[in-house]
């Protein structure tokens, strides 16, 4: 037993929830700030009103950019087809060039190839924008865990709702697509961009 | 992101603006089609150039979806490499696995009982046929024809619904596996594909009577991205695409495998190697597989649906907690797997893209050496520039549908 | 290891038969006598291993033959043999579809001494191989010399070292942060060279590894 430093006088630190993100806004998307019911005061009751349906527009009227890569591409299709119809929700206008969409469905596994391709159709889209990984390969790599594909689209775009499944079938799409809708109008937050080096350092990861 | 230094790789360097002679200078324009494109069929990158609106140089791009498949099954063991295999060629994966069962099978010397044999011909000829109704249905939402997209696809629900039956599984079923069947055919199979038989040849009609002797269908398919017999051949193409252009080679009867021999179809052969003639010889196909599977289901016997041998075969659950052995198989094959005898062998079948190979070279371990795909779409791929040389641009979205490439088979 | 493994329950397939086999053979070993390496047969197939040398003639007689007429090359692909000297067998499938005679071709190259080695293509004889070589050039490093440069096909450009190689493992290499793919190998330290691949900001600059920024530079 040493010479022990000058123990300072024990203060209980205040328990660090490290799951709760430092900041809840993306750095490189105009930040969302709460509206309406989320405000700290209430909120104005015109505006909440106005805010209100505006979420409910953008929800209710997505248009995915086509992003379709391998089989979950052909699920995607299934369900913009009759049998499981993406356009009672208001999805059936797949744009293809991304200026014109706010949704992206990337569907497949990504390839070493294709990641920054992938990046530009991103950035390419304007905002407000939502990323779907519909699929095991662009949630985690799915079954292929080698050299060629991207564990993970999250990677390299921020994605907001994962849809597992090898495909998933298209109603679980349909699912994830009910659940970016509900995450619309409840104004949550986009992830952080995981490309901006300072947005993804949370409390715990240090290097 | 800065793409230039991948973008333009120094083999696909395009000149444009070329002086033809002293008072003549040819203006071209190098565009890029792809990789994220409503038409290109997966992630194909195009790279045209230009002469106004006619196509002088296409030079296709791929590997946007190179995944390592061949890499990936060299560390699995031949039970697990299966489900690999469903990913290649995705609108048909019983294809796949398919081709894959038959080859490691020769290397293991064995062949399966005969009611295997006969539903797995009925479960590819389904799957052809689904195939052809995602090709048809994309190719005519390319070429401006929305509704045949959706009555494709509402058919191809209920192929569907009959795999999913089988398997519990719409894609990727892996049903099809080394030693027979993953499991029986259920009950209600054979009433399901009965039922279907019976609707199908309408709606084929209904398809026919939409696109066959329509004038704007026509006008944009015939005489469109033409490829002769000679030049297709030469550069390795096969299935639909090589027939259109009137050789005749299908693997069905040319080297006839799993039974193929015992049924009574027909193989449509086109003449003059246009886009028509693709889509006329798969509308044609789905009626020979209509054929097949009729025979099938009448040729059906009762019995086992995979091999007796517990070694390749998984032993059935109820076995496995009260049986030593089926205990220890049940370990063995899905911890190490079975070791076939050393040796190569070559594999081909027909999927509904072509001629579709599998070499698998064992060295006597648990696992393949080398699994190489000789997948149909990258050998006819290979054609396309020379299918759209002189075409018009509107025409290369009509050449792409009409050779049905799948890019996950180009790139593996 | 048992030659043949017997497996109960199963009747053992059925080879077919490959009537042109021994014809082909015939032709390859009167016109080429010594560069005809080996014949084996497994499994109703015939395999003919020839000297790299006379390669491309010979399948310019099997293409030509009057009785053969190989006319569809079917693929060309390879197999990495590390510890056998030489390593990369280059495989020709050919089928001949008037006949309905198939063959399979190999050629055996490579080796210590020669680790990226090189072999004739046979551009010349089928243009359908040109695709089939590149794939091999891209994931085995075997170039094929008398046709236009190779370039990689499958793999991005830039990118380093032959995927299918026996000694490249399945999870590649680690890349610098952020990872467009691969994962750090477990047990091994990272070989120098590999992974140069690097973040391209939008200002053109490079930024070598991400995750040794200071937070200033955020």
């Amino acid at each position: 037993m040493g010479v022990e430093p000058e123990a300072e006088p024990t203060v209980a630190k205040p328990s660090v929830n490290p799951w709760v993100p430092v900041q809840y806004y993306s750095n490189t998307q105009a930040p969302r700030l709460p509206r309406g019911l989320s405000q700290p005061d209430g909120g104005n009751i015109l505006l909440t009103q106005v805010s209100k349906v505006i979420d409910w527009g953008r929800s209710s009227s997505l248009w995915p950019a086509t992003f379709g890569l391998a089989c979950c591409a052909i699920e995607m299709m299934s369900a913009s087809a009759s049998r499981w119809d993406i356009s009672r929700f208001g999805a059936e206008v797949f744009r293809a060039s991304p200026r014109q969409a706010d949704l992206m469905i990337v569907a497949g596994r990504l390839s070493v190839k294709m990641a920054p391709v992938l990046r530009r159709i991103y950035d390419q889209m304007p905002e407000p924008k939502w990323v779907i990984a519909m699929g095991a390969c662009a949630a985690c790599g799915g079954v292929f865990n080698n050299y060629a594909i991207v564990q993970g689209v999250d990677k390299v775009v921020p994605v907001d709702v994962y849809v597992p499944g090898c495909p998933p079938t298209p109603d679980m799409l349909l699912h994830g697509l009910n659940l970016l809708q509900e995450k619309i109008r409840n104004h949550k937050p986009n992830p952080p961009d995981p490309l901006d080096y300072a947005a993804t350092r949370y409390l715990g990861s240090e290097d | 992101m800065q793409l230039e230094d991948s973008a333009r790789p120094a083999a696909l360097e395009v000149e444009d603006s070329v002086r033809l002679d002293d008072r003549t200078r040819r203006d071209t324009m190098t565009i890029n089609m792809g990789p994220q494109h409503p038409s290109t069929h997966g992630v194909l990158r195009l790279i045209l150039t230009l002469d106004g609106e006619t196509i002088v140089k296409a030079v296709p791009d791929i590997g946007y979806l190179h995944t390592g498949i061949e890499k990936t099954a060299e560390v699995k063991s031949y039970f697990k490499a299966l489900v690999v295999t469903d990913r290649m060629d995705y609108l048909a994966p019983l294809a796949n696995n398919y081709g894959y069962s038959l080859a490691v099978e020769k290397l293991l010397g064995i062949d399966v009982p005969a009611k295997a044999r006969i539903a797995r011909i009925a479960l590819v000829e389904l799957q052809r046929i689904a195939s052809h109704l995602v090709w048809l249905g994309s190719s005519a939402l390319d070429l401006g024809a929305q509704s045949v997209f959706l009555y494709c696809f509402r058919e191809r629900e209920l192929i569907l619904d009959i795999f999913e039956l089988c398997s519990g599984v719409r894609m990727m079923t892996s049903y099809i596996m080394p030693g027979g069947l993953q499991a029986d055919l259920p009950p209600g199979f054979d009433a399901k594909v009965r039922a279907f038989l019976k609707l199908f040849p309408d709606r084929l009609r209904e398809y026919h009577d939409l696109l066959t002797n329509n004038r704007l269908w026509i006008d944009r398919t015939k005489g469109i991205a033409p490829i002769s017999g000679e030049d297709a051949l030469a550069f390795g193409c096969s299935g639909p695409t090589l027939r259109g252009s009137g050789v005749v080679y299908d693997v069905r009867k040319a080297f006839p495998y799993g039974g193929y021999e015992q049924f009574d179809f027909d193989i449509p052969v086109g003449s003059n190697g246009d886009v028509y003639d693709r889509y006329l010889i798969r509308m044609l196909e789905m009626e020979q597989s209509l054929r097949i599977i009729q025979q099938a289901m009448d040729a059906l016997p009762t019995g086992a649906w995979q091999v007796a041998d517990q070694k390749i075969v998984p032993p059935p659950k109820y076995e496995v907690s009260s049986n030593m052995e089926a205990l220890i198989h049940h370990f063995k094959l899905y911890t190490e797997g079975y070791r076939p005898p050393a040796g190569e062998v070559w594999v081909r079948t027909e999927s509904p893209k072509g001629d579709l190979g599998f070499y698998m070279v064992s060295d006597g371990s648990a696992k393949p050496y080398r699994m190489h795909v000789r997948a149909p779409s990258f050998a006819n791929l290979q054609a396309l520039p020379k299918m759209v040389e002189g075409m018009l641009l509107a025409d290369v979205v009509a050449a792409i549908g009409s050779i049905d490439i799948v890019l996950g088979e180009v790139d593996r | 290891m048992a030659d043949e493994v017997q497996i109960e329950g199963a009747p053992l397939l059925a080879t077919p038969v490959n009537p042109l086999a021994e014809a082909s053979v015939a032709l390859l070993t009167d016109r080429f006598g010594a560069g005809v390496l080996a014949v084996t047969e497994h499994r109703g197939e015939t395999t003919v291993t020839l000297d790299p040398a006379i390669l491309v003639e010979a399948c310019r007689a099997l293409r030509d033959a009057q009785n053969l007429r190989y006319s569809l090359l079917e693929d060309i692909t390879a197999v990495d043999w590390p510890e056998r000297e030489p390593r990369y067998d280059i495989v020709y499938q050919l089928v001949s579809i008037e006949t309905r005679a198939s063959i399979r071709l190999k050629a055996q190259i490579g080796g210590e001494v020669d680790p990226d080695p090189e072999i004739a293509s046979v551009m010349s004889v089928w243009p359908a191989a040109d695709w089939f070589e590149l794939e091999i050039y891209d994931l085995f490093g075997v170039t094929f010399t008398g046709r236009g440069e190779m370039r990689r096909i499958l793999m991005p450009t830039d990118w380093d070292g032959h995927p299918l190689r026996k000694d490249y493992p399945i999870s590649g290499f680690s890349l610098p942060d952020p990872h467009w793919g691969g994962q750090a190998p477990l047990d091994q330290p990272l070989p120098p060279g590999i992974g140069k691949l690097t973040l391209r900001t939008s200002d053109g600059s490079e930024q070598p590894n991400i995750a040794q920024r200071s937070e200033d530079d955020a």
